[in-house]
């Protein structure tokens, strides 16, 4: 995926305000997945996240011209991603709600190797027991592969709290998955 | 590379790159036409905003202009009224003269 400095998404909003339709669809392709991830990290459901997301980027763009600071565009997207996502699961009543494991992933002593849908299953039960923070760091820091610096200003955290929250993190998804799921865990890349 | 890195690719939602591609330009489609009409709406609120407020205040002068003018036209009214009138001969102790009273009723004096 296109990463886009600063600099560059400070150009990209100016063009984007002055009416330039392609710089709009750079920003776009650059932030989606962030946004997904952000909102994934509170709703915990990949459908819901692609909605969450879909929906925060319609308000955010929208609402561009109050977006004061240009070099902070992501910290203030993802607070719009976060803000709409929690107010998603408030009105879906989501709370309580957690993703069912299906029952093969239960099945630790199964011989065959955990098909996609089983892996990606157990990945979101254990995304599950996390905190809203540490999912989102852990998320950004291991998919989109932000550096704990951009995670900070962009979740308006300290880098050594980012750090602690990764850290914590990996430790129980590797507690959650270990059982489940040997081989995958060991296989981080 | 970290060793400690948990594999979380699955969740990726760009690992088929056809369809993110693709959602992307829909989405971008999707949220350029919902700004510029968002952004018309705006534009012609601001458009509308002065005439609309030079009309009220010309509707609000109007108004002022008109009451002004109508209130002591409306105490003359009231005045006349054989019940006011009435009411002035009680308090004033006043005889008004058979005339005065027939005109004061609408009634006409006929000499005989």
């Amino acid at each position: 995926m296109s990463r886009l400095s600063v600099p560059e998404t400070v150009a990209l909003i100016a063009q984007v305000r002055a009416g330039n339709e392609a710089a709009f669809g750079a920003l776009v392709a650059a932030h989606l997945r962030p946004a997904y991830l952000a909102a994934l990290a509170i709703v915990c459901r990949p459908s819901d996240a692609d909605d969450v997301a879909q929906d925060a980027f319609l308000i955010a763009f929208e609402r561009l011209d109050s977006c004061r600071e240009p070099a902070r565009f992501s910290g203030w997207l993802l607070r719009i991603v976060r803000n709409h996502a929690l107010n998603w699961v408030a009105r879906r009543r989501l709370h309580d709600v957690l993703p069912e494991p299906p029952e093969q992933i239960t099945n630790a002593s199964a011989p065959t190797e955990p098909s996609e849908p089983v892996v990606r299953a157990a990945l979101l039960v254990a995304l599950s027991t996390l905190t809203p923070p540490q999912r989102e760091v852990v998320l950004l820091h291991e998919i989109e592969e932000w550096s704990h610096a951009e995670i900070a200003a962009a979740l308006e955290i300290s880098e050594v709290m980012s750090r602690q929250h990764l850290l914590v993190a990996r430790r129980r998804l590797r507690e959650n998955l270990t059982p489940v799921l040997p081989q995958e865990v060991n296989h981080g890349t | 590379m970290e060793p400690d890195k948990v594999d979380l690719h699955l969740l990726d939602p760009a690992r088929d790159e056809l369809l993110w591609r693709r959602k992307i330009a829909t989405l971008a489609a999707r949220a350029w036409l919902h700004r510029q009409e968002h952004l018309s709406v705006t534009l012609q609120l601001l458009r509308w905003t002065r005439p609309a407020l030079a009309m009220a205040v010309a509707a609000a002068l109007v108004a002022m202009v008109g009451a002004s003018w109508v209130e002591p036209r409306a105490a003359t009214t009231i005045a006349t009224e054989p019940v006011y009138q009435f009411a002035a001969w009680a308090t004033t102790d006043q005889i008004p003269s058979t005339v005065t009273i027939l005109e004061t009723f609408g009634g006409h004096h006929v000499a005989e």
